[in-house]
């Protein structure tokens, strides 16, 4: 008895809930032509899937997050052995969750590359750059952020110096090298051996950074510095995973 | 975000002027190794970054004086060069009240 009693409790809510974000879904579809325009034009995609698995994860606002709908759906093609709620949850699991998940599979076509002026000097260095998805990667260690001066006896930095000094003043210095002083590109000591001609890579717009470090404080420095580097520079795409590098 | 010299101040001034001395991969990989050999400190400290001053250069050039002879004897040239060149910047900051981030 107590069987068929939880069999029908769990059949009559499964049935009540499915009805229920199918419902939500079909309002949603009616008020956010984003998302309906995109299950249009990618009808061979899963956005429903990523919608639903967003729901059901308990994310709110979805009318404002199609963006996360895709980043769920693009995750979900690379992983089809996963399930929409899997990939859903494992975005949400990251450090930042779903604010610092985009360009996350970005790949190292390229390691160290050079830039440097038309007297051969050094003028910045790019950890990784992905040729196919045109982005820049940066790999930053953020694990000695309490390191002491030797001299002073004091911790060097706070979070969000670190973060104004790696992420925003050094982005900017080599942003506008890559704009204005550049020549050519070199190989390093340590990187590839063949690196992409300046030409290639000039007009990249992403900029994505690996940081080895889930600290909240650092997390929201962070966040802040890449807000203040998108309104200087509007038409580049600044991205960033923490954690992992 | 590799590892680069950034100097902020020069006698009251401040500049934007900017060094990049080794990728991240690169530091990790042959920078540090060496640094554990010679037993340095200060060098290490470049990973993760910090912001120095004119107190702190003497000891810091000591090591990279170090480190560069250690990679011109292993022919590793490239290294060399570019430690050469943060030595040079260093040494032209000597004398004066300066403010720079290393990371």
């Amino acid at each position: 008895m107590r069987v068929i009693l939880t069999l029908f409790l769990a059949f009559t809510f499964s049935h009540v809930h499915s009805q229920c974000w199918a419902s939500d879904l079909k309002q949603e579809l009616k008020t956010n032509k984003d998302l309906s325009d995109a299950i249009k034009n990618d009808k061979d995609k899963s956005l429903v899937d990523s919608w639903k698995a967003l729901y059901e994860a308990g994310e709110d606002n979805l009318t404002e997050r199609l963006g996360d709908i895709k980043l769920v759906d693009d995750h979900l093609t690379r992983n089809p052995e996963k399930s929409a709620f899997e990939v859903t949850q494992e975005i949400q699991d990251a450090p930042g969750g779903f604010g610092n998940w985009k360009n996350y599979d970005l790949e190292y076509t390229y390691r160290e590359v050079e830039i440097v002026d038309a007297g051969g000097n050094p003028l910045g260095e790019f950890d990784g750059i992905d040729t196919d998805r045109k982005a820049f990667i940066e790999d930053k260690s953020a694990l000695g952020l309490n390191n002491i001066n030797p001299n002073t006896g004091q911790p060097y930095q706070t979070p969000a110096q670190w973060s104004k000094k790696q992420i925003h003043d050094k982005t900017v210095v080599r942003i506008e090298n890559l704009n204005n002083n550049a020549a050519q590109t070199r190989s390093t000591s340590g990187g590839s051996s063949t690196v992409p001609d300046l030409n290639e890579i000039k007009d990249f717009k992403t900029l994505h950074f690996r940081i080895n470090s889930d600290d909240p404080a650092l997390i929201s420095s962070v966040q802040q510095e890449l807000a203040n580097l998108k309104m200087e520079y509007p038409d580049w795409d600044f991205t960033v995973q923490f954690g992992q590098n | 975000m590799s590892v680069a010299l950034l100097i902020e101040k020069i006698d009251g001034t401040v500049t934007r002027d900017y060094l990049p001395i080794s990728g991240e991969l690169s530091f990790k990989t042959e920078w540090l190794p060496v640094c554990r050999l010679l037993h340095l400190k200060w060098i290490p400290l470049f990973q993760t970054g910090g912001t120095f001053d004119e107190n702190d250069i003497p000891f810091i050039l000591e090591e990279l004086v170090l480190l560069r002879d250690h990679f011109a004897s292993l022919e590793k040239e490239k290294i060399k060069t570019r430690l050469s060149y943060l030595i040079k910047k260093l040494e032209s900051l000597k004398g004066k009240s300066t403010v720079f981030f290393i990371g």
